[in-house]
């Protein structure tokens, strides 16, 4: 784990990973203290106070139920973050776990893994994902479940890929010759060797469900109104789209800072990796 | 590479009976009867009796894979069913809706060229100039601002404030340019950068400092020698993410109100027509498939190395 603590000071050298670290904690905090920071009860409809403007006792203004425009956002980075945190903690394990299985084990198991990947792979992504929230409804959980279905095989691969060359080096060549068991193999000599790579993956990770979640939000199929998210902030005022634009853009500022500061961390991770090309 | 395509072409049939069958089985993620949803759509009360005879009808009674068959079966003679909503056979439905899909990510492509050529080529011959870090800054956002959104304020500034452009619908030239640079802007960012540093890689390779050694002009080296071995990875990608811009314009089409496949499709999940849904998977799929293959096969075939390069 030696060089994540290096690469963390070669990080803060770096401005635009410095500003995206510093957006994103602003967001976590915000997200945390919600409760603290929020003027109002971000699902209080008050329809006699619907659309107003920005002024001092509703910091960014009320949507069309008069709720507080502010203190959904703050309540929403809860939902967007936690989710896509959710999606990326899922994502990853079970990909690492069929990454690390199939490249390490190799056999019949990365065969049947590998294309079992295939079929998967051969459906364009957002496809697979929109269609099996379709069947299974709406909601986080089955966002959840369709986002890991239409991902696995992707991180898998390229966990697979991070294992197998690691597998033949010399040091874990060594460990077998000399009968450590697999298992110590997998968690002292491969984990600790891939982690940093995999934490760009999830860094990237993250971005990219942020994104697809409010998306799917704003077809009306991830997470349902009233429940403040960016995304349903997003749909919900798509129709005072004419007469209030500025209630778009908030929700939508908020989800693109989110994932760009994410974007821009997981590259600032990669060039620090001094890896190439798109991971 | 070669081998790597005949190993793709050995496992197609797999893959082909693999993505059926999830296509298939979709259905089985449902979490209430398909035969009920049948029977409300028609307006048909959902007694007990009806459910059974529906699920007769469907086939829903046989065992899992007997109906996979006969659905297999069908399939093979494009035969997907029919809507539960407008009783039409669901291949045709899509067909209809294609043709603007299909305008829309060609005119997507179009702004990908138009986009990330000028800015990932010029960006990197003036690296670290101005016009470089606005176009980096134009990849950043463009990569992480929601294609929802951005179709908004795409609207807001030049339907709304500039009354240039129609806001939705499908007609005119003038209807396609905001819908498709709203689908366009994700991928283009992701060449732009992609570009960048292809340019930058063939840039600092031996070939370009012999060609400079030799004192040819660098308006010729960059012209026949870098940019032509840039181009190559670009142009493959730029392939494969033509499936993605068929699966992206979802989310694009319902924000303008595009008539194409990806509202149909939106719609049809919320009527729960699963015959349409199931079609429409296969359906991007196996145009996902061919597109993949095709530029595997044309990457083979354009660079030289590959093409020769097991005969020895």
């Amino acid at each position: 784990m030696t060089d994540l603590k290096f690469s963390f000071t070669e990080l803060m050298q770096r401005k635009p990973a410095l500003v995206s670290l510093v957006i994103i904690l602003i967001l976590v905090l915000g997200a945390v203290c919600a409760p603290l920071l929020a003027p109002h009860d971000p699902e209080y409809v008050e329809l006699g106070r619907a659309l107003l403007r920005p002024q001092t006792d509703y910091p960014l203004g009320t949507d069309h139920l008069g709720r507080c425009v502010f203190s959904r956002l703050l309540y929403g980075s809860r939902v967007s973050l936690g989710a896509s945190s959710l999606v990326m903690i899922c994502n990853i394990s079970i990909s690492l776990v069929i990454g690390i299985l199939a490249g390490y084990k190799g056999g019949w198991i990365d065969e049947i893994f590998m294309r079992l990947g295939d079929i998967f792979l051969a459906f364009p992504n957002l496809v697979l994902t929109l269609v099996i929230v379709g069947m299974m409804g709406p909601g986080l959980q089955n966002i959840l479940i369709a986002m890991v279905i239409a991902q696995w095989a992707w991180y898998a691969r390229i966990i697979r890929g991070m294992v197998l060359s690691l597998r033949e080096s010399n040091f874990v060549l060594a460990a077998r010759v000399s009968g450590v068991p697999s298992f110590h193999i997998l968690l002292h000599h491969i984990l600790p060797n891939i982690s940093s790579q995999v934490l760009i993956l999830a860094t990237l990770n993250v971005g990219w469900a942020i994104l697809h979640i409010s998306g799917f939000s704003f077809l009306g199929l991830g997470i349902q109104p009233p429940t403040p998210e960016w995304g349903v902030m997003l749909k919900d005022s798509r129709s005072y789209f004419w007469s209030d634009p500025l209630l778009m853009l908030f929700p939508g500022l908020m989800i693109s800072s989110a994932v760009v500061s994410f974007n821009l961390l997981g590259d600032a991770l990669k060039e620090i990796a001094g890896m190439k090309g798109n991971l | 590479m070669k081998e790597y395509l005949f190993q793709r072409l050995i496992g197609l049939p797999l893959v082909l009976v693999g993505v059926s069958f999830v296509s298939f089985a979709l259905v089985q993620l449902v979490p209430v009867d398909p035969a009920e949803v049948y029977l409300r759509q028609a307006q048909v009360l959902p007694t007990e009796e009806a459910i059974e005879l529906t699920r007769i009808e469907l086939g829903l009674d046989r065992p899992l894979y007997q109906q996979f068959l006969s659905w297999l079966q069908g399939v093979i003679r494009f035969d997907f069913g029919r809507s539960f909503i407008s009783r039409k056979p669901v291949l045709d439905e899509i067909l209809y809706y294609f043709p603007a899909t299909l305008q829309l990510t060609a005119a997507a492509l179009v702004w990908i060229l138009l986009i990330s050529f000028p800015l990932g080529i010029f960006g990197a011959l003036y690296r670290e100039s101005l016009f470089d870090r606005i176009s980096r800054i134009i990849a950043y956002t463009g990569a992480s601002i929601p294609n929802f959104w951005l179709g908004f304020l795409l609207i807001y500034f030049f339907s709304y404030k500039l009354d240039l452009l129609p806001t939705m619908g499908r007609g005119s030239t003038a209807h396609v340019i905001l819908p498709s640079l709203t689908l366009a802007m994700g991928t283009a960012s992701v060449y732009i950068r992609l570009l960048r540093s292809s340019m930058l890689d063939n840039l600092e390779k031996d070939f370009t400092l012999y060609a400079r050694a030799r004192g040819i002009k660098e308006k010729w080296i960059i012209g026949r020698h870098v940019l032509k071995n840039a181009l190559l990875p670009v142009i493959t990608a730029l392939g494969m993410s033509i499936g993605n811009l068929l699966a992206g314009s979802i989310i694009v089409e319902n924000v303008f109100s595009w008539p194409g496949v990806g509202r149909y499709i939106v719609e049809a999940i919320f009527n729960r027509d699963y015959p349409v849904i199931q079609c429409y998977v296969l359906f991007m799929a196996l145009l996902f498939l061919g597109i993949n293959l095709l530029v595997d096969i044309t990457y083979v075939a354009m660079d030289p190395r590959i093409r020769l390069g097991n005969k020895k």
